[in-house]
């Protein structure tokens, strides 16, 4: 199953704790701003986790 | 080929060809240091160690998630990624000394490791005054606590909370979603006064009240008695005396550095004292995180915070000074803390303020706005989300 993630860019604070936690899946852009790079990179469980961690919850995860 | 041992007694001079990397400590600060000591390209010998029993992990989840929710701890590296990249990690290895002339770290279990670099990132412990800590008090700060303090919040029907800071905010936050009756005792005269201002404080207290918790400020809490196996009882500096199942304390921390002290190594009371890139009183010894106080060449003062962000930053950056690189670290400050359907979120460095403006609606719905000679300088929201991710890049920008 892949999920579909966005992160939205007005509350991403660039804390980088989605980048550890995603094992590369998200990466912070040249503005410290996370963007999804392969979501098929890291397993659900992980992209779940990193937008549990997102300290201003800007990870998005649409599960449909 | 190894090198040779120094003379016993004369101190080397700083290592130019870097061979060891240790790293003492295991949360966000020691876990991106060791990454970034790696991202830079360092090959050699790179040591993660740590007294915590299992590797660096989102302690901020621990009172939310982990303590209301069934999450999992929320382990920073994915499975095999430390050795993967060849990094060593040390569990449940305490360090108890450091000989700062022959470059070694000794542990508890009489081993040494030897260093070319050395990055302190130990961060600190729960601060337990010896009249509040009765058998079973509770404090939170490690993945350990967790079970404990469930099981407090799920069998208690009066739960004590001494300390209205973001520890004992998200405890109690949590306490009522178990249907604990809850009563949060603070000594100031509002919560969180000191980094937040009386307004403010009064809305977290506020906010607290509207959601049943009891909220007792203005007065200390002097002792905890364990009342013969059958709960505590609280006694309050006015006399007052509660009886209740349960008791956690989260009055502050105090870094780890008692083992230090025979280092010689420069304490600011029990904080590591840093120039602005890290570096400590001692050669090739750098600190980080929440151990650390560091010389901000912005503010022209020595800081120190206790927040996640700035840790993880904190030891990226002690990461580029051990290896050499151009390592300032000088961020705007950011915290958040999620208690009950409210998230709160501060940025900014305001130890003082002229002036607070407050708008919104309500304890759970405002912006704060700290200003210094009319300039923002720090920015505490609840619930607005985009207004505070505003307010922050402003903050970022007029700081940079």
């Amino acid at each position: 199953m892949t999920l579909r993630v966005s992160i939205d860019r007005d509350l991403c604070i660039g804390s980088g704790n989605c980048v550890h936690l995603s094992q590369g899946a998200i990466e912070l852009d040249e503005y410290d701003v996370a963007e999804v790079r392969d979501v098929g990179a890291a397993t659900p469980e992980q992209l779940r986790m990193a937008q549990r961690s997102c300290p201003t919850s800007a990870i998005v995860i649409d599960e449909s | 080929m190894t090198q040779p041992d120094p003379v016993p007694g004369a101190p080397r001079a700083t290592a130019d060809e870097i061979r060891r990397v240790v790293v003492v400590g295991g949360g966000p600060a020691a876990h991106r240091c060791v990454m970034e000591v790696r991202k830079l390209g360092f090959e050699g010998s790179l040591t993660m160690v740590t007294a915590e029993s299992i590797p660096p992990y989102d302690r901020t989840l621990l009172s939310k998630d982990n303590l209301v929710g069934d999450g999992a701890i929320a382990t920073m590296a994915p499975p095999g990624a430390y050795e993967a990249l060849d990094i060593s990690v040390l569990l449940g290895r305490e360090a108890v000394a450091l000989h700062a002339e022959e470059r070694k770290v000794e542990l508890a279990d009489g081993t040494c490791l030897d260093y070319d670099r050395l990055v302190l990132a130990v961060g600190g412990a729960p601060v337990l005054p010896p009249a509040l800590a009765a058998p079973g008090v509770l404090t939170m700060r490690v993945a350990e606590d967790v079970r404990a303090v469930r099981d407090a919040l799920e069998r208690s029907r009066h739960l004590v909370i001494i300390g209205a800071g973001f520890i004992g905010g998200e405890i109690a936050a949590a306490a009522t979603a178990f249907g604990c009756a809850v009563t949060l005792i603070e000594a100031c005269d509002v919560p969180l006064r000191d980094a937040l201002g009386v307004d403010v404080g009064g809305l977290v207290a506020d906010l607290h009240r509207s959601k049943g918790v009891e909220v007792r400020c203005g007065v200390q809490a002097e002792r905890v008695i364990a009342d013969g196996g059958e709960g505590y009882r609280v006694v309050l500096a006015d006399g007052a005396e509660l009886r209740c199942d349960g008791v956690v304390v989260g009055v502050g921390m105090r870094p780890n550095t008692a083992w230090l002290r025979s280092s010689g190594i420069e304490l600011d009371g029990a904080a590591i004292r840093t120039d602005a890139e890290c570096r400590t009183s001692l050669p090739d010894v750098f600190a980080a995180g929440d151990c650390a106080r560091w010389w901000s060449e912005r503010r022209g003062t020595y800081c120190h915070v206790e927040h996640w962000d700035a840790a993880g930053k904190h030891g990226a950056a002690a990461a580029r000074a051990a290896l050499g690189r151009p390592a300032e670290f000088d961020p705007v400050p950011f915290f958040w803390s999620d208690q009950y359907d409210v998230k709160y979120q501060w940025a900014g460095y305001a130890p003082s303020w002229d002036e607070v403006e407050i708008s919104g609606n309500g304890p759970g719905d405002f912006t704060a706005c700290y200003r210094v000679d009319g300039r923002l300088r720090g920015v505490f929201t609840a619930n607005r989300p985009k207004e505070f991710g505003k307010l922050r890049r402003e903050l970022v920008q007029s700081a940079a």
